[in-house]
């Protein structure tokens, strides 16, 4: 039981604002407010959709992400909503 | 309106204005959207020999809307703008190498009811990266016309043009049906909600009942549910309910995934990839262009460049209008009887018309600058670079160009605020760029800091005291106006917190005629909308200026304030000059205003203006002015430099009537009015009229300019929106005079403020 909600954690840190650059995976689901998270889905941050994170700003936020076969760049707290789950 | 309506409509970054352009050429007219922010481009063509009016949409990646801007493009298509024709057809302009997304946006329009056809534009782009694309397959799952088409190279515009005519002869008109696969419960959800808008008598396509239902608190819903019978409101409110909990999701997230899973299915039977699917050499480009080190530096580099192309390359053309329109005037007020038609005509008129045209060189060279940097895909890295410095304040990377432009003068700035695309932000950074210190503070600033601030040296005169202050007082603008933003963004601009996407598109090279056409358009928009208004402004104040006339002189009319204005104007290029020479400017361009000052000897004093100047003296004595200073900064706030000018007329003046009979004013007091008299010019010139300011004092002697004086009238300078054009501009860019108004009460309040409490920190510390 321990184990479980340990690993629940685990599962709701793998965020993509935690994805260092190169790094990918998928999307698993968004949290948040209700408008955010269609305006994240609607620019293809749907569950099941592969993303990779490509650098970040030279300042360090925001990050440029492929996601749906583009390149955007999203703020490391907006992609804190979006959680992920590793690549098959 | 005659002719069929075509609405032109796309994400960002899909080349949809050319298109556009492709279809109507150059007969467009730009206007905004009542009431809210938006940019409204209409253009005349033709199809098949009939008269076709386009509108080009604002570019957006999907139809919910969560602010008014957003909802112009759903209101337009379904025709619930009554100031718009009905649109009879929507045109649906998508990248083909990013179709993904693009189809996103496609299909919801495709569910408006109105004929769609989808172009697919960059098709050149896409095959170079081996994507093939079948349009017909394409065309055949989503029930309309898919025409490749490469707008830049004109290619496949006629293939459009024949398609676009043939859905706007098609009399179904749209398909009811989406081509959409959606669950069940929420294709009956949309369905009932349908008929509850057919009842209110609203547009009831099937997308606009989908929005409806699917953006909670939207503007749909704001705009939407009201008109509804308080029954039919509960029942979509109900629908929405039960069909969340049936399907265990919100309507919006299921819309979604619903979307690209079926634009996810018909693509792999419609496109084939082949091996080369990358950005080619947008990530070579990149690598350097946004590098943690090479990209901020190189970042730097460009804008310099920028800056200095667009200064050094206006700064002549800007002068030659300046002469040309000075010379102009006086051979007008010379050639022209009559005093107060000459005057009019020669400096309220021509005064007006030239400062219109001298903000000219700088819009169009900032605007191609722009247009360079947009269209070969550069602002958005700029912005990505820069993003986190504004990100605190509510801003964005956006807001930077404008702002750093605002340090040269803020009307080309206000119009570089159309690059930003939400209105919040736009309107925010609209607000604050008047507080950044434009060149045409700093013969203001020269003329203060040159009389006033001693030139004691500091660090062993690396630095001087007046170049120290002369920095500050540029600091301060920008150290309220971030604050400000951040203020305004949680009270009167407050909205929901929307996330901040930034979509980097490949870089691509910039068109000619697509910049040449842009910048012709905004130099165009300048001159008709904001010039008409600056026009106005400069023949009611120099009206305020020149009467009552008491006693009338035979061709004397120069309004000095105005005659003087009109050398002053242009000042873009000489914070500049200082820059790179290390010195101060010369406060005197070309002519001296105090020369023409003397052309009328205590006109200013007994006009409406300086009547004002006068009644308004006890709210000038708590920050250290007298009448005589009040009536100089009042008559400058159609154009802030003209201080320096009123400032040469009021106390010249002044001084020559105490200084009793023998003074120029009185002495030359009938032939001084052909005012090219070079005789006595070369008294007055800056020296002059710093003695003067100096030698200035109170009824009972005491020394005027004191310190603190002095200091708070470089903060109300600096903090002042004392400038018609932007005004104007404001207007135009905001759609209504509410938020040119609130700024100007607002920085006028703030400037007072300022200098109310420098002057009495410093009588308190002195």
């Amino acid at each position: 039981m321990e184990f479980l909600t340990l690993s629940t954690v685990a599962q709701t840190d793998y965020v993509l604002s935690g994805l260092r650059p190169g790094e990918k995976g998928v999307v698993q689901g968004l949290t948040g407010q209700a408008s955010a998270r269609q305006r994240l889905f609607e620019m293809g941050f749907v569950p099941g959709a592969p993303v990779k994170v490509v650098r970040l700003s030279p300042l360090g936020d925001p990050m440029e992400v492929v996601v749906s076969g583009y390149h955007l760049a999203i703020r490391r707290r907006d992609a804190h909503c979006i959680s992920l789950r590793s690549p098959a | 309106m005659r002719g069929a309506v075509v609405a032109v409509a796309g994400n960002p970054n899909t080349g949809k204005t050319e298109v556009f352009n492709a279809l109507t050429g150059l007969r467009q007219a730009t206007g905004n959207y009542p009431g809210v922010t938006v940019e409204r481009s209409m253009g005349k063509g033709q199809l098949n020999g009939r008269p076709v009016h386009f509108i080009d949409l604002p570019g957006t990646y999907s139809l919910a809307a969560r602010d008014p801007s957003e909802q112009v493009t759903v209101d337009v298509i379904s025709g619930r703008r009554a100031d718009d024709p009905s649109v009879d057809a929507v045109l649906a302009v998508a990248d083909a190498s990013n179709l993904e997304r693009n189809l996103y946006l496609a299909t919801q329009l495709r569910e408006l009811g109105k004929p769609v056809v989808v172009a697919l534009n960059m098709i050149d782009i896409a095959e170079r990266r081996g994507l093939h694309i079948d349009t017909e397959a394409l065309g055949k799952a989503l029930g309309c016309t898919v025409i490749p088409v490469c707008a830049r190279k004109r290619q496949g515009i006629a293939a459009l043009r024949g398609a676009l005519a043939a859905a706007l002869s098609n009399e179904n008109g749209g398909l009811a049906q989406p081509a959409v696969e959606y669950p069940d419960e929420l294709l009956d959800a949309v369905q009932q909600a349908q008929q509850q808008l057919t009842a209110s008598g609203e547009p009831a396509s099937f997308g606009m009942a989908l929005r409806l239902l699917a953006d909670a608190g939207g503007q749909l819903e704001h705009t939407l549910l009201p008109v509804l019978t308080s029954a039919g409101r509960d029942k979509v409110l109900a629908l929405r309910e039960q069909t969340e909990s049936g399907l265990q999701d919100s309507i919006a997230s299921v819309e979604a995934q619903s979307r690209y899973a079926w634009i996810r299915k018909i693509l792999e039977g419609a496109v084939q990839k082949g091996k080369l699917t990358d950005r080619g050499w947008t990530a070579w480009a990149d690598a350097v262009l946004v590098h943690r080190v090479a990209g901020p530096i190189l970042f730097a580099g460009i804008m310099l460049l920028v800056f200095q192309a667009i200064f050094a390359g206006s700064d002549p053309v800007m002068h030659e209008i300046e002469h040309a329109f000075a010379d102009a005037s006086a051979a007008v007020d010379a050639a022209i009887p009559g005093e107060i038609m000459s005057s009019l005509i020669a400096h309220g008129i021509m005064g007006g018309v030239g400062s219109v045209l001298i903000f000219l060189p700088p819009i169009l060279m900032l605007a191609l600058f722009i247009a360079l940097l947009e269209d070969c895909g550069y602002m958005a890295r700029a912005a990505f670079i820069m993003d986190r410095v504004f990100k605190w304040c509510g801003l964005s990377g956006k807001s930077f160009i404008p702002l750093l432009t605002g340090f040269g003068c803020a009307i080309p700035a206000i119009m570089a605020t159309r690059t930003i695309e939400s209105s919040r932000e736009r309107i925010a950074t609209t607000l604050i760029v008047p507080l950044m210190s434009c060149a045409a503070r700093l013969p203001v600033y020269a003329l203060l800091i040159g009389a006033f601030i001693p030139a004691r040296p500091f660090l062993g005169g690396i630095l001087g005291l007046q170049g120290l202050v002369l920095f500050g007082v540029y600091i301060l603008g920008l150290v309220i106006a971030l604050p400000a933003a951040w203020l305004l963004n949680r009270t009167v601009l407050k909205s929901e917190a929307t996330p901040f996407l930034l979509e980097l598109p490949t870089y691509k090279a910039p068109r000619l005629r697509t910049i040449g056409h842009k910048v012709f358009l905004q130099g165009k928009d300048f001159v008709v909308n904001a010039g008409s208004i600056i026009l106005a402004m400069t023949v009611v104040v120099w009206a305020l200026a020149f009467f009552p006339r008491e006693e009338p002189e035979p061709d004397t009319g120069t309004p000095a304030v105005f005659a003087a204005a009109q050398h002053q104007q242009p000042t873009v290029g000489y914070a500049y000059d200082w820059q790179s020479h290390g010195d101060m400017p010369e406060v005197v361009p070309a002519h001296s205003p105090a020369e023409e000052m003397l052309g009328r000897p205590g006109q200013l004093d007994n006009s409406y203006l300086g009547r004002m100047g006068r009644s308004l003296e006890p709210v000038f004595k708590p920050v250290g002015w007298d009448w005589r200073v009040g009536t100089a900064v009042i008559a400058a706030f159609p154009a802030r430099e003209i201080v320096v000018a009123a400032m040469g007329a009021i106390f010249y003046l002044e001084g020559e009537a105490e200084a009793g009979g023998h003074t120029h004013a009185h002495s030359h007091g009938h032939d001084h009015g052909h005012g090219h008299d070079d005789d006595h010019h070369h008294h007055h010139d800056q020296e002059g009229l710093r003695a003067r300011l100096q030698e200035a004092t109170w009824p009972d002697g005491e020394p005027l300019f004191t310190l603190p004086m002095v200091a708070g009238l470089l903060v109300f300078t600096a903090l002042c929106l004392q400038c018609g054009p932007t005004l104007a501009i404001m207007r135009r860019t905001t759609g209504s005079w509410r938020w040119p108004l609130s700024a100007f009460a607002a920085m006028t309040l703030l400037a007072y403020g300022g200098a109310f409490l420098t002057y009495q920190l410093g009588m308190w510390l002195l």
